[in-house]
């Protein structure tokens, strides 16, 4: 034992102990077993062993409470007693009788918070099982809700049972599926209009038609829209045979202005003489215009033979 | 009327595939389909068919004209008249065309070229008008005779057509 204590210490100096052999070292020094060449080191560890408790304390109470010192626990209880707390003055007198760091003065209230610790748990308990009756009936519940057989009512109770903390264990391979039906329920009733008439009240509804006049508008363009087309289509139609009647009038007497007319087939014969008739009269009458010529390529004229 | 439309396609694809994809066809075609251009297109086609009854409605030198064109496009506007009789003379290639005449009559200006093959035989004649109220192309394609075209001036009776006549008897 001494022996390894003093390989311990060794190691402690070189910095090279674990963990776990450090605490080993500190129970020893608090232990009154502590070897006569040890007591050198003993206030040393009793230091270390003092602060690492106040900082433990300062953590809790620094994090969790926001309280630095015990005075205050004191006035705390005093106030407790004299039924003067706030609910968070409570959360933070129990939070404190609850941990480890109670000091000896305090001991004897540790009873008092323990059983409203107790209370308090048990009385929510009982408010759960007054809405949802016993763990038999949700098992019935359950079994009538895959059979889509459940009331509203009774589903509400499952669904109040699954957001509740106190599902059974056999109950907790469907909390994800109900979690999810929960979550998805709030998604839908923020754009459910249905949901919302039925639920609020006549004034909440006048302030959401802001909100629903879009969609309704949104209804109406699509019929428009519908109806534009079967306007558009007849008046394609109409306008179809209107042009094949014209198209036909105009075979007889031709208008040509804004048109690609390609002419080539054989009732259109005469048409194309006419129009070549016109061509040829038009160049001939511009080739004669010769009293205004600018330029005239006599050359070219003479290998046309024009001139022979 | 959509076989009508799918046969115009067709045949027009295949004139287009088969003619000289030349600058003058470019600038046709670029026309065609626009709303303020009026085009008329006679295709060689139909130049055949007219041949045949060309001689019972014409006079002879007419017949003989018409007889040897093959083609004929005619393409005409209203708006921006002097804007695409410009445009038109640009896109001439001059190494194809030779310029017959330029003329200018009555605030309208007038080209007439010409596209040969050897010394004699022309493949093509065009007319250019362009005024402020009207611009008209037309290409007229085949063996012409300038000749035969001085004649139907006289025969169609228009003013001043006696007038190409008398250069030629001089």
């Amino acid at each position: 034992m001494k022996y390894n204590i003093d390989n311990l210490l060794e190691k402690y100096w070189n910095a090279e102990t674990s963990l776990q052999e450090e605490t080993q070292l500190r129970s020893y020094f608090s232990s009154n077993d502590v070897a006569p060449e040890h007591y050198v080191h003993a206030p040393l560890f009793s230091f270390i062993g003092q602060q690492r408790e106040e900082e433990t304390n300062i953590d809790i109470f620094s994090t969790l409470t926001g309280i630095q010192s015990y005075d205050e626990i004191d006035t705390l209880v005093d106030q407790y007693l004299a039924v003067n707390t706030s609910l968070n003055d409570e959360a933070i007198l129990k939070h404190y009788f609850a941990s480890n760091n109670v000091k000896t003065k305090h001991k004897e209230l540790i009873p008092l918070f323990y059983f409203t610790d107790i209370a308090s748990n048990i009385s929510s308990n009982i408010d759960i099982e007054k809405t949802i009756l016993d763990y038999n009936n949700i098992d019935n519940l359950l079994d009538k809700y895959f059979n889509a057989e459940t009331s509203l009512e009774e589903e509400n109770t499952l669904k109040l049972y699954f957001s509740s903390n106190n599902i059974k264990d056999k109950h907790k391979t469907y909390l994800p599926m109900f979690q999810f039906l929960k979550q998805q329920s709030s998604v839908s009733s923020n754009t459910n209009i249905a949901k919302t008439i039925d639920r609020h009240d006549p004034s909440e509804i006048f302030d959401k038609e802001q909100s629903s006049i879009p969609v309704l508008n949104n209804k109406a363009k699509v019929i428009n829209f519908r109806r534009l087309i079967s306007a558009l289509a007849a008046i394609f139609v109409i306008g179809f045979a209107a042009y094949n009647i014209t198209k036909t009038d105009t075979n007889k007497e031709p208008q040509y202005k804004g048109k690609f007319v390609m002419l080539d087939s054989e009732e259109e014969t005469a048409e194309a003489l006419e129009i070549t008739k016109q061509a040829l009269a038009m160049l001939s009458r511009r080739m004669n215009t010769s009293s205004k010529t600018v330029s005239y390529s006599v050359s070219k004229a003479k290998t046309a033979n024009i001139f022979r | 009327m959509n076989k009508l439309f799918l046969l115009l396609a067709i045949i027009f694809m295949s004139f287009t595939s088969n003619a000289q994809t030349d600058a003058i066809d470019n600038f046709f075609e670029s026309y065609q389909d626009d709303n303020d251009f009026t085009m008329v297109y006679v295709s060689p086609k139909m130049f055949k068919m007219v041949a045949k009854v060309a001689g019972d409605e014409l006079d002879a030198e007419l017949t003989s004209l018409v007889k040897d064109l093959k083609g004929l496009k005619i393409l005409k506007t209203e708006k921006d008249a002097r804007k695409y009789y410009k445009e038109a003379v640009k896109k001439i290639p001059t190494n194809e065309y030779e310029i017959l005449m330029t003329a200018r009559d009555d605030g309208q200006n007038i080209k007439i070229l010409t596209k040969s093959k050897g010394d004699d035989i022309i493949e093509e004649v065009l007319l250019l008008v362009g005024g402020e109220s009207e611009f008209i192309l037309v290409s007229f394609v085949g063996n012409i005779n300038l000749n035969d075209l001085a004649k139907i001036a006289s025969s169609l009776d228009i003013e001043g057509a006696e007038h190409l006549e008398k250069l030629g008897k001089e």
